[in-house]
């Protein structure tokens, strides 16, 4: 049978490839992912600054030392992590009907997706982590001041902040692109049962532990976590929405 | 089994939405290298067949065979199709040029000297982000990736939306020079039937879902006849006849004839001071698409 009809009229590319092209594709654009996270990040550091100097300027004495550790709980270090919200969503909302445009598999662009939002949470994380090292070195050194080293960041060592940073945004990154691909796949009616189902459990989960009598064990238990183990623990409903995510892309038609 | 195994083949092939059938029972088969022409008014199923045949959407019963194979998720069938989709949405902040960038990396035919040239041609704005292009420049640009992939199925659905009268001459030459030079099967959904009628060798023109037509251009070309006169000598003329349409104006009447009429069809209309003229691809999909006792009779028109 010499069916041209099955024979390859173009050499064809292996599925390895192809994910490391859905990757590059996500970052031939590169303020999505890295310009805007850092440009939030400088902003943040920025005002931070300004703060501290208004603090000297204004606040004399011992309470000046005081004001300035109250900076310690600032949360402005995790502000550059909201942004990748809209990261997630766009990713489904654009890219995917872009990267099906560019003949690419929903499988392709799902495992290139994974990979790229794995390997940003990486880079991004390195950088706030030697950033919050040289911050604490800069305290050492006698300047009290504190943007990265605030919240749990303070006490924690590298590696804490470093895993805190890197889960954190992959949480976001899974939870946002499962809800827009929930909505993709079955729009509005799709996020009210989605909305009704997270409610459901999280009171489910609380039911259990109160009607069981096992909650203040579990309170116990939670307290009980190191930091590290705490936001090792947030990968797995990080990974259980990007599941959820999958599973609703898999079927969802393109729209106009 | 030769080469002339279908490249395209789709059959019963039925897509409905909630309360709405957009196709229903489609079936065809294209040969491989040939221009087709996918007509058909607003809201046909144009682009709902499209996007069944290249896995973007999924049909609710029949198939859609590409290659032989169907092309859901199907990543070696999909890689030799490249699908210009009219709507087609860009993410922000992307500039043509990182469109254009990243065509290569999935479309292992892309000639980046041959887009160069197209983008030249279209006078597109290469660093202004894609949402802030007019229509037609968004149209130009998914008419140079579609035409540079040079995949061996490319499918465009209306892909001159907003192109002015020069763009579109610039895409008809290019796609006629590329295709004599790299032939290849080419999917165009269109609503200006009169002007790509000389590109197109095969037609299937979709109603309501329904395929009216699957024909050969070649075919189908001279297929009908405008018969004009008095109104009374063009309906005794017509009659035993299908008539696919009927003016009149006065006592004068136009009637569209199918089926191809005989010399002595001539000389009997010549002799009743009847005057006939050949019908316009346009003007005849129009009166099949209105007809009222129009059926999914696939290729009636010549072979009735």
């Amino acid at each position: 049978m010499t069916a041209i009809s099955t024979d390859p009229a173009v050499a064809r590319t292996g599925t390895p490839r192809r994910i490391t092209n859905v990757m590059r594709l996500h970052l031939v654009n590169r303020v999505t992912y890295i310009g805007i996270p850092w440009i939030i990040t400088a902003v943040a550091l920025g005002i931070s600054i300004i703060v501290a100097l208004l603090i000297v300027a204004s606040v004399s004495g011992p309470d000046q030392q005081v004001a300035l550790e109250g900076m310690g709980y600032s949360w402005a270090v995790l502000s550059p992590l909201w942004y990748l919200a809209v990261v997630g969503v766009q990713a489904v909302n654009a890219v995917f009907p872009f990267a099906l445009g560019f003949s690419i598999t929903r499988r392709e662009y799902a495992l290139g997706t994974l990979l790229t939002y794995v390997a940003m949470a990486a880079f991004n994380a390195t950088g706030w982590a030697i950033l919050t090292e040289i911050e604490r070195a800069i305290n050492a050194a006698g300047v009290t001041f504190h943007h990265f080293t605030a919240l749990w960041f303070a006490d924690a060592g590298v590696g804490t902040v470093w895993l805190s940073l890197f889960s954190l945004q992959l949480l976001i990154f899974a939870v946002t692109s499962a809800f827009a691909a929930v909505y993709a796949r079955w729009r509005a009616l799709g996020m009210v049962v989605l909305w009704v189902a997270v409610a459901v459990v999280l009171i489910g989960i609380v039911a259990f532990a109160v009607l069981t009598g096992t909650a203040p064990p579990i309170i116990d238990w939670l307290f009980g976590l190191s930091t590290a183990s705490l936001f090792a623990a947030l990968l797995v409903p990080a990974v259980l929405a990007f599941a959820l995510g999958w599973l609703a892309l898999r079927w969802a038609p393109l729209r106009g | 089994m030769t080469s002339q195994n279908p490249v395209i083949q789709v059959d019963d092939l039925t897509r409905s939405y909630r309360d709405v059938a957009a196709l229903q029972n489609v079936s065809f088969a294209l040969q491989p290298d040939i221009i087709c022409g996918l007509l058909g008014r607003n809201g046909a199923g144009k682009t709902t067949l499209m996007r069944m045949l290249t896995g973007q959407d999924f049909p609710s019963s029949g198939t859609a065979r590409m290659f032989g194979e169907n092309p859901v998720e199907n990543s070696a069938v999909l890689q030799q199709i490249c699908f210009v989709s009219e709507g087609q949405r860009y993410p922000d902040g992307y500039h043509a040029r990182h469109v254009l960038a990243g065509a290569p990396w999935f479309f292992a035919n892309w000639d980046a000297a041959f887009a160069d040239a197209l983008v030249d041609k279209f006078r597109l704005p290469l660093k202004r982000d894609v949402k802030k292009l007019s229509r037609g420049q968004q149209s130009a640009l998914g008419v140079i990736l579609g035409l540079a992939s040079r995949a061996p199925i490319t499918i465009f659905d209306e892909p001159y939306l907003g192109l002015d009268a020069v763009a579109r001459q610039i895409f008809y030459d290019a796609l006629l020079a590329d295709y004599a030079e790299n032939p290849r099967t080419i999917l165009l959904s269109t609503h200006l039937i009169d002007e790509v009628s000389n590109l197109l060798e095969h037609v299937l023109v979709l109603d309501e879902g329904r395929l009216l037509l699957d024909q050969d251009a070649e075919s189908l070309r001279g297929s009908a006849s405008a018969v004009a006169g008095r109104a009374g000598d063009v309906d005794s003329f017509a009659e035993g006849r299908r008539v696919l349409h009927r003016d009149t104006l006065g006592g004068l009447a136009t009637v569209t004839i199918s089926g191809r009429l005989t010399p002595a069809d001539h000389r009997a209309a010549t002799a009743a001071g009847l005057e006939i003229a050949p019908v316009s691809f346009q003007q005849l999909i129009v009166d099949l698409s209105t007809h009222p006792d129009r059926r999914p009779a696939v290729a009636s028109v010549a072979y009735e």
